[in-house]
């Protein structure tokens, strides 16, 4: 691994310039197919890199909060921004970065990677560590709805939300854009740990969406649209934290954005023609894939705080295998989205005629 | 042909006044109940539908497919069973299934609360408590109801002709009294509600036709007909679906002829005089070809003599227009002789000419594979909102040259009336046709933008990269300067954003990947 400019920025190398920018693109693409972040892609890309994981979910949060702005304000001119509930999940959710950016930045600043060329190796655990529990969970979910039998008369559960509902836990509050009455400490909560996954791996989103569906009972276009409108906060939020910690490395966000905002536009194309549950297949897989992507890494951090002994020379094959894992991922899942993508834009570009078909009007007498 | 829709709240007496009123008039009186007792003897699953109303976050692809087929279901069932006799139909929203048709008179019947609650004691054997909860518990259900089937609130005033109190009027007066209204012309059928009413019909039998069909059944279409042309438009993910639609169409009564387009939304342009030569119809059909969209021709045309809005018309809703113009549309039974490949018939022959350019218009957008419905239509702006089509979701409107008789200022005000009118309606852009190429196309300003920004960004890159050591210097800068640095982080990221958003969209615009 390369010497750290300040301890904390990666020297960027035209080859590792244009792995960022492919890496923005893949999330990118990713990001617009399935509707979330894509940092569960962005974050280990970045760290495999030899970005200290603090930095790479810094840079990334940065990145989300220009996206999220630009992402928010399309879905508030559809209507699917509830900007009340929004606001009242930012009261929690800005408590939860700033409780994960205190537990990142002081895992990293502790160091403990006497074995290991890069800093903060305890920080780096932590994280991969929350990246796999909290996506193999996530993975598992989305493939499940994917492959079940039931998929004619399914949908999204109400259980919890009727559950809640019922407990009135008061002071209940009402929101007309959401159509739904929820009680302030359930939104609190869940502000809470979206804010604080949010501010560790980068990936709020995939709690908070599916809180909203699951726990609120909002209706899935509207947590999406809220969900945007709140990660343009958290992720301002999280900037400033990350910023103040002197974690964001701005030349990572700009690379990012170069191959991102392009991505999204192909991802976005992609859910037009696809069909849902093919979506949601290709979403579990891939992060599935992310996770072992990171699994494979944990050895390596494990032995550079003296856990494991395994032999130094070994992490290059660690980080290698990781890699090509991460990328093996993004680039199958993004490929399927460009082949269909593509076949369209090529079909579409050929004129179509209309089916068309006449009865034969009877030309004799009666 | 006459339609009386009761729309009416639990123990409101809504049901004995249209078991009385049907008595009275001779008319056949359908309920709900039968309504939803045949449906579910077809298979829809109303129970289930319901549900989703109330718990509008259970609503999967599924439930929203079944809503439609029962939509379409009750329009046909109510227009069949009108078509044999004179109907009165009594339900939540029944005079919401025929759209456009200003004919139906529309009749609510309210009661005070205690009043339906000794009513619903009465009949459901509850206790005073219960009894409220249930009415309140039903009114809820209503309200979702509306909201979800026609985004209306139920209890609205406007969506009715007459209110009735029966806390205050006896259910046999008020029938007397009903029946005395639904003699004014008002509510009797003119020939060009008769067409609207058929146009309703063959597009709903063909709705339940395609839902009745395993193999459509997932098919996500709108479906417009107009004298015996049915236009299906589907997603293009359902191409592969697609090829089964006329061989289930072809076997509905009346259908004449089917076109099939595939298309992810609609476009409707709104013109007084059509020509398949000018630009603006080259414009259009690249956006559709860009949106993958249906096109829906509206011609529009004010009448002789008009004055405010639509002259002669301007003040009067389209029941009006229709009952004191029925010269106005030319009507005439459809059938073969008089059939024209989906344009009405009904203009005079000063305006034949017009028609063909609508014809020849119409044939550029079947050739292009974008049509996607075609209309005359005489009338105020309100007449045109009328008959807008319910169930299509429009991307855009197209406002062309119109009021052409007007002097330019005049047209001009006119003109940004209707603009105003149909934005506030409907909900979606709503531009001019000289507007289209900046707005949608990609042109000179959109050039020179594109120029503008991919340079502030290339600039902004190069220097940031060649001086990258001062850059991070500036992001680890320390004490009082930290705040520095952040401030001036949480400016330059949303810029960037944009800059390099606005021009990645414009590139992509460029190649036409939109």
């Amino acid at each position: 691994m390369p010497e750290l400019i300040f301890d904390h920025f990666i020297p960027l190398t035209l080859d590792a310039a244009l792995q960022v920018i492919f890496l923005g693109f893949i999330g990118g693409t990713l990001s617009g197919f399935i509707g979330s972040g894509g940092a569960f892609f962005m974050t280990p890309g970045m760290m495999n890199l030899g970005v200290p994981g603090v930095v790479a979910v810094g840079s990334n949060i940065t990145h989300k909060f220009g996206k999220a702005m630009i992402g928010s304000k399309a879905h508030s001119v559809m209507g699917h921004v509830d900007k009340k509930l929004g606001i009242y999940m930012l009261l929690t959710a800005a408590l939860g970065i700033r409780l994960a950016v205190w537990i990142n930045s002081s895992l990293f600043k502790s160091g403990g990677d006497g074995n290991g060329e890069v800093g903060g190796a305890a920080a780096n655990l932590y994280i991969s560590l929350v990246f796999v529990c909290i996506l193999s969970i996530v993975a598992l979910s989305i493939l499940r709805d994917a492959y079940r039998k039931d998929k004619r008369e399914g949908g999204p559960s109400t259980r919890i939300a009727d559950y809640l509902g019922r407990l009135k836990l008061y002071p209940v509050i009402h929101f007309s854009v959401a159509d739904v009455s929820i009680s302030l400490w359930i939104i609190l909560i869940v502000g809470l740990a979206t804010g604080f996954l949010a501010g560790t791996i980068g990936v709020g989103g995939f709690i908070g969406v599916p809180a909203m569906i699951y726990i609120f009972g909002v209706p899935t276009a509207v947590a999406a649209g809220t969900e945007l409108y709140l990660a343009m906060f958290m992720g301002a939020w999280g900037a400033v934290n990350y910023a103040f910690e002197g974690m964001v490395d701005i030349r990572l966000t700009m690379l990012l954005y170069i191959g991102s905002l392009v991505g999204i536009h192909v991802g976005v194309y992609g859910t037009k023609i696809v069909k849902e549950i093919y979506i949601r297949q290709v979403t579990g897989f891939v992060i599935l894939l992310c996770v072992a992507s990171r699994g494979i890494a944990l050895p390596m951090y494990l032995r550079q705080l003296g856990y494991l002994d395994i032999d130094p020379s070994f992490d290059p094959y660690f980080n290698g295998v990781s890699k090509i894992m991460l990328f093996v991922a993004g680039i199958s899942g993004v490929g399927l989205i460009l082949i269909n993508v593509f076949r369209a834009y090529r079909q579409r570009m050929q004129i179509r005629e209309t089916l068309s078909f006449r009865r034969e009007e009877p030309t004799g007498g009666p | 042909m006459q339609i009386i829709c009761i729309s009416t709240g639990s123990g409101s007496k809504g049901q004995e006044l249209a078991q009385n009123l049907a008595k009275k008039l001779d008319f056949d009186c359908l309920d709900r109940q039968d309504l939803m007792e045949e449906a579910t003897r077809k298979g829809i699953p109303i129970g289930k539908i319901e549900m989703a109303m109330i718990k509008p976050h259970t609503f999967i692809d599924r439930m929203a497919l079944e809503k439609e087929h029962y939509k379409a279901f009750a329009t046909t069932m109510i227009c069949e069973r009108a078509l044999q006799k004179n109907l009165v139909y009594h339900g939540r929203t029944g005079h919401l299934l025929l759209p456009g048709i200003d004919n139906v008179l529309r009749v609510r019947v309210v009661a005070n609360l205690d009043n339906r609650i000794d009513a619903v004691m009465e009949r459901l054997g509850l206790t005073r408590e219960k009894a409220r909860d249930y009415i309140v518990q039903v009114e809820e259900d209503r309200r979702r109801w509306a909201r979800s089937f026609y985004n209306v609130r139920w209890d609205e005033s406007l969506l009715y002709d007459v209110i009735l109190n029966t806390d205050h009027l006896y259910v046999e007066n008020a029938a007397t009294a009903l029946c005395s209204i639904a003699e004014l012309p008002e509510f009797k059928f003119t020939p060009a509600a008769s067409k609207i009413f058929e146009n309703i019909l063959l597009s709903s039998r063909c709705r339940v036709a395609l839902f009745d069909d395993e193999r459509t059944f997932s098919l996500q279409t709108t479906v417009r007909a107009d004298n015996g042309v049915v236009s299906v438009t589907y997603l293009p993910r359902q191409e592969k679906l697609s090829k089964y639609i006329p061989g289930i169409l072809q076997g509905v009564p009346d259908v004449k002829e089917i076109l099939c387009t595939m298309a992810q939304t609609s476009i409707m342009w709104v013109q007084e005089k059509f020509d398949p030569d000018t630009e603006v119809l080259d414009d259009i059909i690249e956006i559709a070809r860009k949106w993958e969209a249906a096109v829906e021709l509206v011609q529009m045309s004010p009448g002789e003599g008009a004055a405010g809005v639509f002259p002669g018309f301007g003040d009067m809703t389209h029941r009006e227009v229709a009952a004191a113009g029925e010269a106005i549309p030319k009507e005439s039974a459809p059938g073969a002789e008089d059939y024209t490949g989906g344009i009405e018939d009904d203009v005079d022959e000063s305006t034949s000419h017009q028609d063909e350019d609508l014809k020849k218009t119409y044939d550029k957008l079947i050739s292009t594979g974008h049509a996607g419905g075609c209309h005359v239509l005489k009338g105020s702006t309100r007449a045109l909102l009328h008959s807008v089509f319910q169930g299509v979701q429009y991307s855009l409107v197209v406002v062309g040259n119109i009021f052409l008789s007007k002097g330019h200022a005049a047209q001009t005000r006119l003109t940004n009336e209707l603009v105003g009118s149909l934005a506030d309606q409907l909900k979606v852009p709503v531009v001019l046709a000289g507007e289209l190429k900046r707005q949608y196309l990609f042109g000179t300003k959109q050039l020179i933008q594109l120029i503008v920004y991919l340079s502030a960004v290339i600039v902004i890159y190069y220097l940031a990269f060649t001086n990258q050591i001062y850059v991070l210097q500036v992001l680890r800068l320390e004490g009082g300067w930290r705040f520095l640095s952040v401030g001036l982080l949480l400016l330059f990221v949303p810029l960037i954003s944009l800059l390099w958003g606005t021009a990645a969209r414009l590139l992509l615009k460029l190649v036409r990947f939109e």
